[in-house]
């Protein structure tokens, strides 16, 4: 239509904020929901259909309540599998937004900075796929000091901003620099110890999330991450240094990551400390990152089986 | 199909193609491309040694390329009319054919294929449907998961006749599945597909489903739907039947397939709606519901009958209501899909309908049509004054009945004519004009109702079906408007000529309605797009001359919409009150030399006694040359 | 009369820089001569290494020790001046972390040689002329120091009392760290001297990124009209100072230049080269994947760029060498 709606319900609020346009256009089909991992993954009651229904039945209080206004990551994979073109992460923004106004706030616990350890020198702000830190200004002794601090409504605790911190100033609960560190635990001599960061949504399987804990301690180590944008080169280089054979980054395919740009920056950062490898003249091969696409079932395994067979053959020499 | 081969008055013309249709209603000449089979027909009995001994496989079109055929072959075993042909694309010359097929000598290299001409009366469009290939919806993985196949070849494979004479396997390892399930609207509902709704396949889809369970009732069936469509007689107590019978539905749609790389099993991932639940579900075997969509020569047959299509590209109708088997070209019509997907009953029932309608045609010695055709003055036609027709009117006309043929005039089919206008007011040298609604009729109306006191006055021109029907409904509905309206009707706002216009403001008209059907409801299907657009442009004309803005409208205006046209009539009204005498006065004799300079653009507009001396002159020479009694 | 405190300063494989650092004093030179013996300073006296040989254990107070150990000599000398030397200090970059000539690890020492002694643009015609560790002559036998495969820090072979970071130690500070020397007024050994706790970025008073700021290209300094207002990273140059520490005075951004590492690693930054990559390896515009490696590769050495000064102490070094 393309006069502007008078609004008058909750409906017409949501569809006047830009994005929520084609809200009434859902026939309620829960292709959204099953492709959303968020359900089987993290909340029951994590439901985008459901939210769209509330909003065209004007039920605000319910939709400002429900988890699905706070847990969206907006990382679309609704949108394409959507068969009315609905660009439902907007429309869940746009209920997010009406519920910020009227004064809800998200339940989740967002990152959190530490003053005495932050700088203000703005690599958080700038790198957040959620525009959630800012900078602001506040006195110490007599000085204006620039720090950062967290929008705790728009903050998804993807952990991209705590990889990117170069002081250690902003953590998230669970996977901050030493709860990292301290999971490579004990080397045992001889055996490929094969470290693996896996993002808590690459793997979308049930069965291979349990494949991958199968196999012994003592050969693969697991460290879960919210996404592989968390990840710090300087761990990697530190599970390489303490006697690990290799480090394995596991996320998600381009187009598919969780929190939007982290399996990118993920990229990024491995592709840098390649080269730098490369430069060194230091073998490469025993950092690797694979990114695994929702249709790849039992991909992991030959990814996994695969970086074990090469760590066990002879080592190179170095050039 | 035998019955109908074996019909005397019914000729089977197989392996033939409609190259082109020309001519009108009950005169229709019909260029046919006979195609070589390089077979015989009056030879060929049928007995396939040829196929037997051809050394060369092919996929089989026919078996969805499950199954392969020769290079000399009929697309099944039941073919009608039961003739062998060789496919020269497979054909490598070895000729064991012609030496298998012996004293009959059937086989004919150096056949060729034969235009014939055919003099038709009628023509019924049945060229069907074809179907979404789901390879483009990745998520599904139709083409790289072996055992994901679509419902059409899971028939073939169930066929007795079909490549596995009936055992329905899997692909990947040959063997029976146990569980089975079926996606509904694979392509359909979707708009990054096929929007529309494929009208059977969740009948068809119940029906696979209740076939598979009886032949073996031990395999498990899940249907995942969105929506369950059981719109006629029995089908809902179907339904009923199939979930007795143990077949599982789930409301939701799949968004994902994934496989076991080992086993080639599928796991379908959905919401479970009816819960509220992710579910998913193992299987060995899944079918794609696909979407129907037009066939692929759609467009080409659509340029070739001169018929338009709906959105969608399905051949379009006269009316979806009213007259759903006709096409806006009289004398042709559709039966089956090609018109819109439906089911089985619903193709028969618009067959018959269609026969029926066409043999009104056939048992006629003469065709009625309306009189309000237009004709040509060729004289003025720029193909005669400027050497070169300018193609306005083959533009305007909706349903292809002005033909330019090289360098001559325009003509007009007139079987073909259904009086819309369009043509007629888009002539820039006025040399068309219309039976009964010609320039010096519309004009003399314009005259007379503009003699007195033309300053107060509101013209409102109307079309036929939609705004003339909802000034009367204003009238009938007792709606209060202004009584300095004065309307005329045409046939379609197409017609609304722009010389009426500037007339009616040259004669010192208070304001102008320009009103026609809404676009989607133009009874003349691409009439009122003419029309609009012309108003457009008029509007920006007098917004340029500085004329006040209320003093010229452009309305859409259904039959149904006769308050509104009761409200614009009474805001017209508005406008000229706010404007004081003086001011309307010295407006028009402003903007009167500009009508004036754009009317002598357009050669002899007619007087009244000149126009009464045309009209009949028009008539006698129409009866001369087209001998209408 | 008390005696005087002696000082020493030596550089091993260095550039001068410190030496001209310690010159930069300008006049309280003659303060500091007042007030202690220079006793070794071969840059700028005629000071013999038998001298030294010659002192008594810990009879130097102070020696500040710069340059890194690439050969025997720089390391026979690191030895004795430590044997000699009440309190030994780390002094620039090059000795606290490796410096410039850390870089040499990125490659080996006999392609370093044929770089230099073979391929290098100057080089008239090559004689295949390489250094060997003895010639004779025919005044007798003449030893040349044994160049050894990696370059390493003086703490990466001998204890280390304090270090004093920086290309070249900023000369406010050496005056600072001789009063209070000279004082008995040192922090606890180990320390790393004139150091703030932060990074650059907090003393830095430049207006920060914009939220979601993409780097799209990278750009070297002499490419881009330099904006003195904006942070470096958000013009596209490459600024270390999220990963060093604060405590310069930041001489080079107030030069309108890029802080290029030189005072090393912050707290908490184990490795600085690593944490500069996963920092602005971060920032790089990931909105269309197929372009990401473009835009990598308009950095040219990102190994060179990011361990600039760190590259002898850095794990990866740590990676080749054991």
């Amino acid at each position: 239509m393309s006069h502007s709606i008078m609004i008058r319900t909750f409906a017409d609020e949501v569809k006047s904020i830009p994005g929520g346009e084609h809200l009434e256009l859902c026939y309620s089909c829960g292709t959204c929901v099953s492709k959303c991992m968020i359900q089987q993954k993290v909340e029951p009651d994590y439901n985008p259909r459901r939210l769209l229904r509330l909003a065209i039945m004007d039920l605000k209080d319910e939709a400002f309540k429900s988890p699905t206004t706070w847990m969206c990551s907006e990382c679309d994979l609704c949108y394409q599998a959507c068969p009315q073109e609905i660009h439902i992460s907007q429309v869940i923004a746009a209920v997010k937004k009406l519920a910020v106004e009227a004064g809800y706030t998200s339940p989740l616990t967002p990152v959190s900075v530490d003053e005495e350890l932050c700088s203000g020198c703005g690599i958080c702000v700038m790198v957040c796929p959620y525009e959630a830190p800012s900078l602001y200004e506040k006195e110490h002794n007599g000085d204006l000091d620039r720090l950062s601090e967290v929008d705790a409504n728009k903050c998804m605790r993807c952990g991209t901003c705590v990889g990117a911190c170069p002081l250690g100033a902003i953590a998230r609960e669970g996977v901050s620099n030493t709860e990292i560190t301290s999971q490579f635990g004990y080397v045992i001599p001889h055996n490929p110890l094969l470290v693996a960061f896996v993002c808590d949504w690459s793997l979308r399987e049930d069965a291979d999330v349990s494949l991958l804990e199968s196999y012994p301690e003592d050969q693969v180590k697991i460290v879960h991450i919210p996404c592989t944008g968390r990840i710090d080169p300087q761990h990697a280089l530190m599970a390489l240094d303490s006697g690990i054979n290799g480090v394995l980054v596991c996320g998600c395919k381009p187009g598919e990551c969780h929190f939007k740009r982290g399996n990118h920056v993920a990229k990024c950062k491995i592709s840098l400390l390649d080269a730098m490898l490369k430069q060194m003249q230091l073998n490469d091969k025993n950092i690797r990152l694979v990114q695994i696409g929702t249709q790849e079932r039992g991909r992991i395994k030959y990814e996994v089986d695969d970086m074990l067979s090469t760590l066990k053959a002879p080592k190179e020499a170095i050039a | 199909m035998v019955d109908a081969a074996r019909q005397p008055r019914i000729d089977v013309r197989a392996f033939t193609e409609v190259e082109k249709v020309e001519g009108f209603v009950g005169n229709f000449k019909v260029t046919l491309r006979e195609k070589a089979k390089h077979v015989l027909a009056d030879r060929c009995n049928g007995c396939g040694d040829c196929a037997k001994v051809c050394p060369i496989e092919v996929p089989n079109h026919y078996e969805l390329n499950l199954a392969p055929r020769k290079a000399a072959y009929v697309p099944m075993s039941q073919s009608v009319p039961l003739i062998y042909s060789i496919d020269l694309d497979a054909c490598i010359h070895c000729y064991k054919c012609v030496e298998a097929c012996g004293s009959l000598e059937a086989i004919d290299f150096s056949q060729e294929d034969k235009i014939v001409e055919e003099d038709i009366g009628a023509i019924v469009v049945a060229t069907g449907f074809s179907h979404f290939d789901p390879s483009v919806m990745e998520e599904y993985g139709y083409g790289r998961f072996p055992n994901v196949i679509t419902s059409m070849e899971m028939e073939r494979l169930n066929n007795s006749a079909g490549p596995t004479m009936g055992n329905l396997i899997r692909p990947s390892d040959r063997r029976n599945p146990q569980r089975i399930a079926f996606i509904n609207c694979v392509g359909s509902r979707d708009k990054r597909y096929i929007p529309s709704c494929s009208n059977f396949c969740c009948m068809y889809s119940i029906k696979n489903a209740v076939l598979l369970k009886q032949m073996n009732p031990s395999v498990d069936i899940t249907i995942y739907y969105m929506d369950i469509r059981t719109p006629s007689k029995g089908y809902e107590e179907f339904y009923d039947r199939a979930r007795e019978m143990g077949i599982h539905f789930i409301q939701g749609r799949p968004s994902l397939i994934t496989e076991d790389e080992a086993t080639h099993n599928l796991f379908v991932h959905s919401e479970d709606i009816t819960l509220g639940r992710v579910i998913e579900n193992e299987y060995d075997m899944v079918m794609l519901n696909q979407a129907a969509i037009p066939q692929p020569d759609q467009n080409h047959m659509s340029s070739v009958l001169n018929v338009a299509q709906s959105p969608g590209g399905w051949f379009m109708e006269y009316h979806p209501k009213l007259r759903p088997i006709d096409s806006p070209t009289d004398g042709i019509f559709f039966a089956g899909a090609c018109q819109g997907p439906k089911d089985i009953p619903s193709s028969v029932a618009q067959g018959s309908a269609a026969a029926s309608r066409a043999s009104r045609i056939l048992l006629s010695e003469r065709w009625e049509i309306e009189p309000i055709v237009a004709v040509v003055w060729p004289e003025r036609c720029t193909a005669t004054t400027k050497g070169r027709a300018c193609g306005l009117c083959v533009k305007a006309c909706p349903y292809g009945a002005v033909v330019i043929e090289g360098d001559k005039a325009a003509e007009i089919i007139t079987a073909k004519c259904h009086g819309c206008g369009g043509c007629v007011a888009e002539c820039p040298e006025d040399a068309i004009s219309q039976l009964h609604y010609t320039d010096a009729q519309l004009l003399s109306q314009i005259r007379a109702l503009l003699a007195d006191k033309p300053e107060e006055k509101i013209l409102a021109l109307r079309c036929h079906w939609c705004s003339y029907g909802g000034a009367d409904l204003a009238g009938t509905s007792h709606f209060e408007y202004t009584a300095n309206e004065r309307g005329i009707k045409v046939m379609c706002s197409a017609r609304m000529d722009s010389d009426f216009i500037y007339e009616a403001y040259r004669l010192g008209a208070g304001a102008v309605l320009f009103s026609g059907c809404h676009p989607q409801d133009c009874h003349y299907i691409t009439g009122q797009i003419i029309g609009a657009k012309r108003a457009v442009r008029l509007k920006k004309i007098f917004e340029r001359m500085e004329m006040t803005e209320g003093r010229f409208r452009v309305e859409w205006i259904s039959a149904a919409e006769g308050d509104k046209y009761a409200r614009v009539l009474n805001e017209m009204q508005d406008v000229l009150d706010k404007m004081s005498p003086e001011q309307l006065q010295e407006e028009i004799a402003r903007l009167k030399p500009e009508m004036e300079k754009r009317l002598k653009r357009f050669p002899g507009v007619p007087g009244v006694p000149e126009a009464m001396l045309y009209s009949d002159n028009l008539v006698d020479a129409i009866l001369k040359s087209k001998e209408i009694a | 009369m008390t005696a005087k405190p002696k000082l020493a300063f030596y550089w091993a494989a260095s550039c001068g820089g410190c030496e001209v650092t310690i010159t930069e004093l300008g006049m309280r030179l003659v303060d500091v001569s007042e007030q202690a013996d220079i006793v070794f300073w071969p840059a700028a006296m005629d000071f013999k290494y038998d001298d030294v040989r010659a002192m008594k254990d810990k009879e130097i107070d102070i020696c500040f020790f710069n340059g890194a150990i690439r050969n025997s000599e720089n390391k026979e000398m690191a030895h004795l001046l430590r044997q000699k030397s009440k309190c030994m200090i780390s002094f620039g970059s090059c000795s606290h972390l490796g410096g410039i000539p850390g870089l040499a690890n990125l490659f080996d020492i006999e392609s370093l040689c044929q770089r230099v002694f073979d391929t290098t643009p100057s080089l008239d015609d090559s004689r295949g002329t390489r250094p060997q560790k003895q010639t004779l002559m025919p005044e007798g036998e003449v030893d040349l120091p044994e160049l050894y495969d990696q370059v390493k820090c003086l703490s990466d072979i001998t204890e280390v009392d304090y270090f004093m970071p920086g290309c070249p130690p900023v000369v406010d500070q050496v005056w600072k760290v001789f009063t209070a020397a000279l004082n008995g007024d040192l922090p606890a050994k180990g320390s790393i001297l004139g150091v703030d706790p932060k990074n650059v970025c907090d003393v830095c008073e430049r207006d920060k990124g914009e939220p979601s700021f993409r780097i799209k290209e990278f750009k070297r300094p002499h490419e881009v009209s330099l904006d003195q207002e904006k942070c470096f990273l958000t013009q596209g140059i490459i600024c270390s100072g999220p990963a060093t520490r604060a405590g310069c005075g930041t001489p080079c951004l107030q030069g309108n230049m890029p802080c290029r590492g030189c005072y090393g690693p912050a707290e908490g930054i184990i490795d600085q080269g690593a944490k500069l990559a996963s920092a602005i390896g971060a920032l790089i515009d990931t909105d269309d994947p197929e372009k990401l490696q473009v835009i990598l590769d308009t950095m040219t050495d990102p190994a060179g760029t990011f361990y600039r000064f760190g590259l002898a102490d850095s794990i990866m070094n740590k990676m080749k060498y054991e």
